[in-house]
């Protein structure tokens, strides 16, 4: 028998669950995250366990970190070291401004132009050296360095993707002057071709990498302070947990660590029902992150941006991530149109329902006005009653001008914040080639439940899964995550002239490394497994696309290039007749953790018994209605509650709306559809 | 009207542009649109001819351009324009810009009747110009800028009209690259008709027109609402585009009169040129227009917040240009007018205005062939900076303000061509001294491993972009370089045409930076004393630029 915790670190609540593998005991919990130091909540939530911190075995940890580190500047210190003329490519970018349309704003990169350092020293694109480099150079930049209060050093030097020689010489100058500067080079974390994407992810990496080793260690200190012996798991944002020692080193993995956790969860929780093909929407307080799975997978995307001229090119799980939450503020633009968000209100002051003194119209007052939300439905996070009075207040100062009534406009205000969520499942869907009307929703994260119906009518999908704690679902995608690690060999050459023979030594070489790795980490081997693709695109392109291999297409070169086809076809339609590129070759290498049995909690769930059915008086679609409102817990597997209903438990309600009827299901979950599905 | 409805399908006619951007950028071959996205797409109803969305990273320059192609092509073809169709177009005194940019234009059916055209734009490096990748500063009349398509099927009731495909590629030094990047561009159109056909079958067509007309009517009202803002008056300005060295420059005189509508009068602006630094009317007016576009960027774009503008532009001018003018440097003249309203309402509503940008896209292409044996062509967009503005110094490096093109990733360009960069660097002292400063420009400097030929179409060599509100002026575009045939450029000269490289030879650009706004002296110590410790001012310009001691020795620091 294991002990096993996972938390999530979200901007507004930390989520937790622990548990014994034998089903003997689980605890979920939910408390303020403490801003000034997350590690806080983080202990006092593992306390809440109430088991001494020796029997715990586990404990996986989703942490936002190192994205707040970014928003708030408040990094390390970092030195850049690059190629003699170009210091500046970090400011310049890729020749972008903020928006379409105005021309105001300006631009500060993370590294202040004076702390930007050039030494001679030019790779030609193919990896030969054109100039050597300069010793001198580079014994000035390391005095320079040692001498400066740095934190960080990152290192970018052009072409280094192809030979990371020049860059690796530059580390070790560093190390030499000062042994213990965090240092982060762009061949490591990113080898792949341009130099501005390479270069911030090399600096985003250094800004946040000290940054996340204190909070590690500290972390690490209180856990250990209190009994606990072993080593935590961090998640990554391709959904992979790490010891945290390897984490610090990758920093910039840990980007979407919590989303990634979240989105790990709904997938685990569907596929109990067997359900693989899925949109995952997790919508808390301030945002809502969605991501496409297809066969139980989401796929990867390097592409990543930060912020204006800040993007990351590192392997992460494809979330995007909108400003559509509980506490996205409404409001009319200049042409007299209603917007939902992407301003929150936070939770200070919060929704008008709150009673913490904000006076504008939220979602979260939208749904109360409705009667989807009762006025004690936010108790399990520790808030008080929420007022109606003040949130129809709030809905009155939007539903004024419009000439509607303040129920039309509470409803009008979940149909915008419907479609800003639809449209992005939408662009999600199409970026990958895929018809959302075969996927089922998941729908999670506080806020969730409460638009899993308008979203499946909107865009014609199966139906909508709500997992048995739809509020701590992130939290219990940590503790479902497997160790993994990610490798990636650029090729940059035709199908044609690769021998299928040379792909499977790489290949074999990725599944290799990361055995060892998960073997010094601790981790049994036994379920391991490799996935592999290969990002492949017509001669001439510069946007790959990713094909996975199975055994067969691994194996034989018109099956892979079949695969490619498909892939092709259902991305942009038309196939052409010109030659295939294979850019590089890709493993994910991962073996299980110790996993949660869902079982448990739903078993935790029934546990309770109190509470009733009732009715209320709720809205939907411009109609009246009395709903059924009852406690999850009161269902049983098998149970069929048709809409309208109001179904509520500590961490989230759900809505089941007129025309739609939910299930409970073996698992616990719910399955909502419409009726006569 | 519903204000529900109108919401919603106002969010998704811009999504539909936003997923022809994406699929377009995707799926093309040429570096100039899939890295550098060169390229637009929009969605234009068909009973004004006048644009519904336009996609988030699409060309600001595109958008009236292809509603005046829409215009153009439904009034000529009339009922032979059918569903399943697609014309290719790219001649600029119909669609404005110049011979590179096509665009591509597809109707939309609904219960039998043209609902709407979807349009995409893209650049086309190679168009079989005398002088690959076609900015030619030399050119005289259009013939010699590149093979000019008037509108013509390239897909007729769905099946790809093959001769007319195979006829455009004979014509360009680059066919592989091209013909990619008209599938990528039928894709586009591809998935714009089907995201509009979902739209049409949700809401149905005569609420999907409704709100098209109200969302066109709010947005006029919504930009009549700023201009009343503006104090009522004549305010007049006037700038250069440069021809060469020992040719007049060219003057741009534009008399911008705000009323209850705005008139932008274009009379006293000098006559046609011989070279191609002319504009048609269409491109005059979309880039006047996008002007207003920035300084009221709130706006949603559609056909409605063009309607308070009137233009006058006289015939015979260079902002006037017909067949068979040259107007391959379209993008010099371009910038110019659009600035030029900023540099009139500077006068009436300083802190909402903004001081010049660089003002040139100083395209460079680089052409020969390569070690496999075939042509390259490549086009370039040099990188300058903005003015100040009240509030904000000017961004560096920033897409030209007529147009939102990035610049390739140098690595990836050495993969691509022959070129080897040796500096990308910002130049001090080249941004306007004000309150708040001009962006300094970019110098970039690169030489090649096989014989090339470079050419160069730029501006700003010798009148330099304007601060607003007591700023500075930004500095000069300088080239300079070692060719086969001996030293390149100089001062004053802001155009190359078929310069012979060897291996080794080089080319060094220095843009301008952006003017500066308010005066100098009111610019804070703490800032002056971080532009000084990180280079963007030197000690010397205190002096000769901003008539200011060092605040960091009057503040005690270093």
């Amino acid at each position: 028998m294991a002990t096993v915790t996972g938390i999530d670190v979200g901007g507004t609540f930390t989520d937790f669950i622990g548990f014994e593998s034998d089903q003997s005991r689980l605890v979920i919990d939910k408390r303020p995250t403490t801003l000034e130091d997350q590690s806080i909540a983080v202990v006092d939530a593992v306390k809440s366990f109430g088991l001494p911190f020796e029997r715990i075995d586990q404990v996986v940890h989703g942490t936002t970190t190192a994205t707040n580190a970014i928003i708030e500047r408040k990094g390390a210190r970092v030195a850049l070291i690059t190629t003699l003329g170009f210091r500046d490519i970090l400011e310049c970018g890729r020749r972008e401004r903020q928006s379409v349309y105005g021309l105001h704003g300006s631009f500060e990169p993370l590294v202040p132009r004076d702390a930007r350092f050039e030494v001679r020293g030019r790779l030609a694109h193919t990896g030969r050296e054109i100039d050597a480099l300069d010793a001198a150079d580079l014994a000035s930049v390391a005095e320079t360095v040692a001498a400066g209060d740095f934190d960080a050093v990152a290192i970018c030097l052009l072409h280094s993707y192809a030979d990371p020689a020049h860059e690796v010489a530059v580390e070790a100058a560093i190390h030499r002057a000062v042994p213990d500067l965090y240092v982060a080079r762009s061949s490591t974390v990113f080898a792949e071709l341009g130099e501005f994407e390479r270069m911030s992810t090399a600096v985003i990496s250094s800004y946040i990498g000290p940054v996340m080793r204190r909070y590690f260690s500290h972390l690490d200190d209180g856990l250990r302070a209190l009994g606990f012996k072993r080593d935590f798991m961090v998640v990554q944002s391709n959904a992979g947990a790490i010891a945290h020692q390897l984490a610090a080193h990758s920093p910039a993995t840990t980007i979407m660590s919590g989303p990634a956790g979240g989105v790990n969860g709904a997938v685990a929780v569907a596929g109990a029902d067997r359900r693989y093909d899925l949109i995952s929407l997790d919508m808390g307080g301030t945002s809502a992150d969605i991501a496409v799975a297809v066969q139980g997978r989401v796929p990867m995307s390097t592409e990543n941006s930060l912020g204006f001229r800040l993007p990351l090119q590192v392997p992460m799980l494809d979330i995007a991530t909108i400003g559509a939450g509980g506490g996205s503020i409404a409001w009319l633009d200049d042409a007299g149109i209603l917007r939902v968000g992407p301003k929150s209100a936070g939770s200070r002051p919060g929704p008008a329902a709150y009673g913490h003194g904000g006076l504008l119209p939220t979602v979260t007052d939208a749904h109360l006005a409705l009667g989807h939300l009762l006025r004690d439905s936010m108790a399990g996070n520790g808030l008080p009653a929420l007022d109606l009075e003040a949130s129809r207040a709030a809905l009155h100062s939007i539903a004024k001008p419009l000439g509607i009534d303040v129920e039309t406009a509470a409803e009008a205000v979940l149909e915008v914040v419907n479609e800003n969520m639809a449209g992005q499942i939408r662009l999600a869907t199409i970026d990958h080639g895929f018809d959302v009307r075969r996927f089922a929703l998941v729908a999670f994260g506080g806020a969730g439940p409460l638009h899993a119906c308008a979203i499946v009518r909107k865009l014609g999908m199966t139906g909508a899964v709500i997992p048995v704690f739809p509020g701590i679902t992130s939290a219990i995608g940590c503790t479902l995550c497997d160790a993994r690690h990610e490798f990636a060999q650029t090729l940059r050459r035709r199908l044609d002239d690769i021998d299928i023979e040379e792909l499977a030594r790489v290949f074999a070489a990725q599944r290799a490394d990361g055995e060892g790795m998960l073997h010094d980490q601790g981790i049994a081997l036994d379920d391991m497994r490799q996935e592999r693709a290969v990002a492949m695109m017509y001669e001439g392109q510069r946007h790959p696309i990713t094909v996975e291999l199975d055994a067969e297409s691994a194996g034989s070169k018109p099956a892979m290039r079949a695969a490619f086809d498909t892939r092709y076809a259902a991305l942009y339609g038309r196939l052409l007749n010109q030659p295939i590129v294979i850019v590089s070759a890709r493993s994910s290498v991962a073996a299980p953790l110790e996993r949660l049995h869902l079982a448990a909690c739903f078993e935790a769930l029934r546990s309770d018994s109190t509470g009733r059915r009732e009715t209320v008086e709720a809205r939907f679609g411009g109609k009246a209605y009395t709903a059924q409102v009852a406690p999850r817990h009161l269902f049983g597997p098998g149970d069929e509650i048709p809409g309208p209903a109001v179904i509520t438990q500590r961490d989230s309600t759900t809505t089941v709306d007129p025309g739609f009827v939910a299930r409970v299901e073996e698992s616990g979950n719910l399955w909502i559809e419409r009726r006569g599905a | 009207m519903d204000p529900i409805e109108l919401a919603v399908i106002r969010g998704r006619l811009q999504q539909i542009a936003d997923e022809m951007d994406l699929v377009h950028t995707r799926a093309a071959f040429s570096p100039i649109v899939s890295e550098t996205w060169d390229r637009a797409n929009a969605l234009i109803y068909a009973d004004t001819g006048e644009v519904m969305s336009q996609g988030t990273t699409s060309l600001p320059i595109f958008v009236y351009t292809m509603q005046a192609s829409a215009q153009t092509v439904l009034e000529r073809f009339g009922d032979r324009f059918e569903d399943g169709d697609v014309i290719l177009v790219n001649d600029p005194y119909i669609g404005g810009t110049h011979l590179q940019d096509w665009k591509m234009l597809r109707p939309f059916f609904a219960d039998g009747k043209a609902l709407a055209v979807l349009a995409s734009t893209a650049h086309y490096v190679d168009v079989g110009a005398a002088l690959p990748s076609g900015f030619d500063p030399s050119a005289s009349d259009i013939f010699q800028e590149g093979v000019q398509i008037s509108p013509v099927w390239i897909v007729r009731r769905g099946e790809e009209v093959s001769d007319v495909l195979e006829m455009v590629l004979a014509n360009t030094r680059i066919p592989r690259s091209q013909e990619g990047d008209v599938q990528a561009q039928l894709n586009a159109l591809e998935i714009g008709h089907r995201r509009l056909g979902q739209l049409i079958d949700e809401y149905g067509v005569r609420t999907v027109r409704a709100c098209i007309a109200e969302l066109a009517d709010r947005s006029e009202a919504q930009i009549r609402s700023y201009l009343v803002d503006v104090p009522h008056g004549v305010y007049e300005f006037l700038d250069y585009v440069e021809q060469g060295v020992d040719e007049p420059a060219l003057e741009v005189h534009l008399r911008l009169e705000i009323g209850d509508d705005v008139h932008l009068d274009f009379t006293g602006t000098s006559p046609l040129c011989d070279g191609p630094m002319n504009l048609a009317a269409v491109t005059t007016k979309t880039a006047a227009l996008s002007a207003f576009k920035h300084l009221f960027p709130d706006v949603p774009i559609n056909g409605g917040c063009f309607r308070p503008f009137r233009f006058t532009i006289p015939e015979g001018c260079f902002l006037a240009a017909t067949r068979p003018s040259a107007v391959g440097g379209y993008p010099e003249g371009s910038m110019r007018v659009l600035e030029s309203v900023f540099g009139a309402l500077a006068q009436a509503m300083p802190a909402s205005s903004y001081s010049a940008s660089c003002g040139t896209a100083a395209s460079f292409t680089l052409s020969g062939v390569g070690e496999n044996g075939d042509f390259f062509a490549s086009a370039f967009p040099t990188c300058g900076a903005y003015g100040g503005s009240e509030g904000s110094d000017g961004l560096v490096h920033a897409p030209t303000t007529i147009g939102l093109a990035r610049f390739p990733s140098f690595e990836a360009s050495e993969h691509d061509y022959p070129i080897v960069w040796e500096a990308v660097e910002l130049i001090p002292d080249s941004g306007g001294a004000g309150k708040w400063r001009g962006g300094c420009g970019t110098l970039m400097r690169f030489h090649v491993s096989l014989p090339a030929a470079v050419s160069l179409l730029g501006d700003r060599a010798q009148h330099h972009p304007f601060g607003i509100a007591g700023g500075g002026e930004g500095g000069l575009l300088e080239v300079t370089g070692k060719s086969a045939d001996g030293p390149v450029g100089g001062p004053g000269i802001a155009k190359l045409r078929g310069v012979r490289l060897e291996p080794g030879d080089w080319i060094e650009v220095r843009m301008p930076g952006g003017g500066g706004y308010g005066p100098p002296a009111d610019r804070p110590d703490e800032l002056l004393a971080r532009d000084l410790d990180l280079g963007y001012v030197t000690p010397e310009a205190l002096e000769t630029k901003w008539n200011r001691p060092d605040p960091r020795s009057t503040s005690g620091r270093g």
